[in-house]
Formats: structure tokens, sequence, C-alpha cells
């Protein structure tokens, strides 16, 4: 053991509390110097320092493992519920402290007939009063999901990213529900169960995002900056967006900043995303075979029974998934001659915007236009039910999100993009069944199954 | 909302205050952003104050919600942590107080748990089952556990403060309603108390991660084997001058 000055001698714990604000930084420096000083001639003391040193780095033992997803969530919850309660507390409250100010005994009873009216119509709302108060937020649903909070909004301005300029934003939802096509009622109702399965804390952020959007001066730029931001995501990979969601809003900014193909957000016109279109077509004819091959072993027996016009329209769709997907590892190769056909395709404009770029920007660039039509298809095959994996990029983006635990989520989000890619189809794709004859959609795995599928691989 | 000038410096330099002031005024966005900041921070604190996961994970949530509450009266006056680790430090304050008058009753009938544990249970077991062989990392973390939770509750608090926090005297004076010369003593109490305890790890054994001596970890006549040596460790507890 040690033998050094007695510590709970009143001159040495004078000197301790010293030696214990020098180790801490704690010190000015004319009272560092005196301790260093008394150190260099003092060998117990200097023993002393070591030993306080180094039992106190033994702290750094003591792990703590970060709280898991599920505590934050329930954190919020309970924050959420804490909000609601003030909020009706204010509610029954108000009326409360008017009918002691104002009112005799007598007419309190009526106040307190009304006041329980009043509460009972509030309680009991009108489910397509609801509904309509979140027309603006289901009609702006997918945008706002992707940009999450106005804060991230305001740094695209400021930053002035993606400011070329951009296409028209989609015609707007009639105010009136009843005017709207049975295609929109459809989308709204989708749209509306999408909302609902969020978290409280996430809709409110939502609703939130709506509000200040409405309320700021700017918010109409704000919203430009949305679609811009909105437009250029659609020319990036899938994941993409949950990638970014993941990063604080400076994050994000420093992310996209980082991406050379930027400035490529406008969209190509309808025209060219045809030809396009086009040429994805002639590309999956003459590929049928080695795309097909390349299909899960699972789908193999599916493929097999159907009309050879329904498996062009996979292989379609699934050259269409590959580009889409923007694994760079897993997309269909595309020859010179390919390539050479495929711009000689495109109008004059889009040949021109081509050729303003640099030469080697310019393969980036046509890569974000397949992406382009490439999603197109996709969507103009989406409900069609026709082909086996059209929609499949929608269902993984709705399977990470819904299904797939925090944990897990966390575990893809470590990995490199093409990887994380990758291992989320393997995942989904584990879990569905063998597709039946005919039959257009692979069934989606029961979270309960999914573990153990996951345990093998 | 007006503030100070001093105040509106504390704002620019603290990020935090920023996001709690837009808390006061209704987002919801950065109120998860705080929780995603400090949950980790704050559980490891509460964590190794209380001694249990899971009285700490609750104890956390309720300083949260203890935030989002107080969220109308907030003003800026210190910076984001500071505040938040005194909510924190008498939310367990009030925990380990309420459970200190159930264990009153408990452990009459033998219940053991992590506050409170008898450092000479610990002893008894690392040197009568393993004598003679190092510790491992288990262990070490073991007895660093125990070592803090020897410690009175303000000395311990002032140690995670200064140990995981990073804070200065002056910002644990602020959050433990002391004087920073307190601070300074009460800082060099704790450490005092932990070298004594840990100090023979070195000494008798080899330092727990590293070679392979064969001491007994805890050497005869060591504090940790003298009952009568843990009085010492609340020496000067009541005198701090806030």
């Amino acid at each position: 053991m040690a033998t050094m000055p007695d510590p709970s001698g009143q001159h040495d714990a004078a000197l301790r509390e010293e030696l214990v604000a020098y180790l801490d930084g704690e010190l000015d420096a004319s009272r560092s110097r005196r301790i260093e000083e008394r150190l260099a001639d003092e060998p117990q003391l200097r023993r002393l320092l070591q030993e306080l040193d180094r039992t106190w780095s033994l702290l750094e033992e003591l792990g703590a493992p970060p709280p898991d997803e599920d505590f934050t969530r329930t954190t919020l919850e309970m924050v959420a519920v804490a909000a609601d309660e003030d909020v009706a507390r204010g509610r029954a409250e108000a009326p409360r402290r008017r009918r002691r100010r104002w009112l005799a005994a007598a007419a309190a009873l009526l106040a307190a007939a009304a006041t329980g009216f009043a509460a009972v119509a509030l309680m009991a709302p009108d489910p397509n009063a609801q509904l309509r108060r979140d027309l603006p937020i289901l009609e702006n649903l997918d945008q706002y999901r992707q940009v999450d909070g106005v804060d991230f909004l305001e740094l695209v301005l400021r930053e002035k990213l993606f400011a070329e300029d951009a296409e028209e934003a989609p015609p707007a939802w009639p105010d009136d529900i009843d005017a709207m096509t049975a295609a929109q009622k459809e989308e709204l109702s989708r749209r509306q169960r999408e909302f609902a399965a969020l978290s409280p804390v996430r809709q409110q952020r939502l609703r939130q995002l709506d509000e200040q959007l409405r309320r700021d001066p700017d918010g109409e730029k704000l919203r430009e900056a949305m679609n811009r931001y909105c437009q250029w995501l659609s020319t990036q990979p899938a994941y993409r967006g949950a990638q970014l969601l993941e990063l604080d809003p400076a994050g994000r900014i420093k992310e996209i900043r980082q991406e050379p193909g930027r400035g490529f957000g406008k969209r190509l016109d309808a025209k060219d995303l045809e030809a396009i279109g086009r040429w994805i077509d002639q590309y999956a004819t003459e590929h049928e075979a080695r795309l097909l091959e390349g299909l899960p072993k699972l789908h193999h027996a599916g493929l097999a029974g159907l009309a050879p016009a329904a498996r062009h329209r996979i292989v379609v769709a699934t050259v269409c998934q590959h580009w889409q997907s923007g694994s760079r590892a897993a997309q269909p190769p595309i020859s010179d001659a390919e390539a050479a056909e495929l711009r000689a395709r495109l109008g004059p404009e889009a040949r021109a915007r081509l050729e303003s770029r640099p030469a080697a920007e310019q393969p980036r660039l046509l890569a974000g236009w397949i992406r382009q039509a490439a999603r197109q298809q996709l969507g103009s095959r989406r409900g069609e039910g026709a082909s086996l994996l059209s929609g499949l990029d929608e269902r993984l983006a709705d399977y990470f999100e819904f299904q797939l635990s925090p944990e897990e989520r966390d575990r893809l989000m470590r990995l490199p993009a093409d990887e994380m890619q990758q291992r989320l189809r393997q995942l989904y794709l584990t879990q569905a069944k063998p597709a039946e004859p005919g039959g257009h959609r692979a069934a989606r795995g029961k979270p309960e199954g999914r573990r153990k599928a996951e345990g093998g691989g | 909302m007006a503030v100070s000038e001093s105040s509106a410096r504390r704002y620019a330099l603290d990020p935090d205050v920023r996001l709690m002031l837009q808390v006061r005024d209704g987002s919801a966005t950065a109120f998860e952003e705080l929780v995603l900041r400090y949950q980790s921070r704050l559980v490891r604190v509460l964590e190794h104050l209380v001694g249990g996961r899971h009285l700490a994970e609750d104890l956390a949530q309720e300083v949260f919600l203890r935030v989002f509450r107080a969220r109308k009266q907030y003003v800026v006056g210190a910076k984001f942590a500071t505040w938040l680790f005194t909510i924190a430090s008498h939310v367990a304050s009030n925990a380990v107080r309420d459970r200190t008058r159930r264990r009153e009753v408990a452990l009459a009938v033998g219940e053991s748990g992590p506050v409170g544990v008898p450092l000479d249970g610990l002893v008894q077991a690392s040197t009568g089952s393993m004598p003679a062989r190092q510790l491992d990392k288990a262990e070490v973390r073991q007895v660093v556990r125990l070592a803090l939770e020897s410690l009175s509750e303000r000395q311990r608090l002032a140690v995670l403060l200064n140990k995981f926090e990073g804070m200065s005297y002056a910002d644990i004076a602020a959050t433990l309603d002391l004087s920073p010369p307190a601070v300074k003593s009460l800082l060099s109490r704790a450490r005092e108390n932990l070298r004594q305890t840990l100090e023979p790890y070195f000494e008798y054994g080899t330092p727990p991660p590293g070679g392979g001596a064969a001491q007994p970890p805890v050497a005869p006549g060591h504090p940790l084997m003298d009952a009568s040596s843990k009085k010492g460790r609340e020496e000067g507890e009541h005198g701090h001058h806030a």
C-alpha cells in the first residue's frame, strides 16, 4: 500500500483538493505552477497524483448501453399524452373560471349543461371533419415525409440548393372531398391509412410542418424548395430519402452538397420520359433471358407458368426496379451502342441539356433520367397487377419503415448504401411466399416470421 | 420574447437552449431532438446514480416529462444541461429516498439491490472464491460500480457529472446548488474515497485489464475489509457551503 500524507489531515486535505483540481484542469496558471513545483520535489505527492488519476480512469469501465428506440418512442408518447392532458385541462378550466367569475349558482347549472354539450361535440368529432382538416397534409404526405421539418427547408432555401427551375408541381386536389375523382379518393384513402400508421409524434410533426408552411411569410418559397428537393430525390435511389432523414437538417444539407448530380433535379418532359420508357422496353427484350435468370429462384416456378407477354412485363419491371433502386453493382450494364441509342431517342432540348454537361457527368445524368423513367414505368403499372415485382421498391420502403424492428433498421442503416439495399431486398424476399402461377404479388411475410428468417442469414 | 443580453449570448452559445426555447413555443420536433441528444447521457448518469437500468430509464422519462411540463416557465438562465441534470438530481433523490424507506423493511428480510450493496459482500466473493487470479472485465466493472455506490449520493453525482458529462466545477455547482469551492472539496473527497477503494487492485493484483499477477485483489486491512472505514467516506459531507 502506498505511504503518503494522511489525506484526512486538514493540511493534506487542502493539498489534495488542489491536486484534484489540478487534475481536473480547474487551477489557474500560477496555482498549477505551484503544484507542479511541489510534484517535482515530492515523490510521495507524485505517487498520490498517479493513484488519483489511475483510479479515476477506472471509472471508464462503467459502461451503459444507450437506450433503445423503444425508450425514445415511449418517452415521446408519454409526453404527447401529457400534452393532450394539458390541452384538455385548459379546455375544462376555461369555462370553470368564467363560471366562477360571472355566474350565480343557478345560472352555473345551465352553463355546465352547455359546457357538457360542447365537450361532447368536441370529443366525438365527425370523421370527415378530421379528414378535411388533414387534407392539406395528406395531399402533400409524401413530400412532407421526405422533408420532415421546416428547418431543413429553410436551409435548402438559404443554401440555394436545387436552385434550377423545377417542373410544375402536380395540380392541387379539390378542396371539397366530394368533388374528387374516384382515383383521387382512392389515393386519399391510401394516404389516410398511411398517415394513421405513423407514430403520434410523427403525425404531430407533419401537422406542425403544414401549419408552419401555411403561416410562414416565405411559405410559398419553402414549398417550392420542398418540390425541388423531392424532385431531386425522385432521381435518387429509393433508400436515399430514408438515409437522409436519419440525419439532422444540417447533416442532410452537408450530405446533399457532396452529391455531384445535385443540379440534375429537373425532370425530363413527358415525351422524353416516354422515349426512355420505350428504350427500356427494348433493352428488356434484348436481355430477357439474363434478367429472368437473375430473379430470385423463389419466383422461377411462377414465372415459367406465365404467358410471354406477362413475363415480358415482369422483365421490364425488373430492369426498372434494378435501375431505380440504385445499387450500382446490381444495375444492368448499358453498352456504348445502347447508350448511343438512348441519346438518339431524346428530344433536342434534353440532348442539349445532356451535352452541356462535362463528358464525365453525362452518364450520371443519363442514369438519373433512366431512374425517372423507370419510376414512372413502375408507377404506371401500379394497381394494374401486371407484374410480380412492380412496386417492389415501394413495398420495400414500406417494409423498411413499418415492419422491420428498430434494431434491424439500425443495422441496415449502418451498411454502405449498396449493401443496405441488397440486404433489405434479401430480407424482404426471403419472407415472400412463392408466387402462385399467374398470381401477381408476392405475399409479404408476417413480422413474427421475420426473426426466424433473419436468424439464418 | 425578449431576452437579456447575457441570456442572448448563452442562447447563441448553447444550441440546446435554442431547442428548449422552441419546445417552450410548442415545437414537438425540438423536444424530440432534445430527447435524442440527451437520453443516453441522462440514462447513463441515472443508472450509476441510482444503480439499476430499469429504474434509471423510468427516472429519465420522468425527467423528460418534467422538462416538458416546465417548458412554459423555461427562461434562459443557465446551460440547458445544467438545468436538465438539476431536475435529474431531484428526481433521483426522491426515488432513492422512497426506495430507502421501503428498503428499511425489505433489508431486514435479506433483500439486496444495487444501491447500498455492502462492499464487504463483494470482497468476500472476490477473496473467497477467486483468490489468486486477475479480475476479468466484468469483475472490474462490478468492483468499480460498487466503489462508486459506496460514495454518498452527492459525491456520486458530482463524480458522474465531472467524469461523464465533463462538467466544470462551476457547472456542477449550479447543478447541485453548491458553491464552486464546495464542489472542489466534494470531488476531492470522492476521488480520495475511490482511490482508497480501488488502488489495492493496482497494488495487490495487476491492473485489472492487464498482466497476470497472483495476488488477492483486495489486501487485508484495506478499507474495503474494514466496515468502520466506510463511515469515513461521508466525512465532511454536511459541511457544504451553498
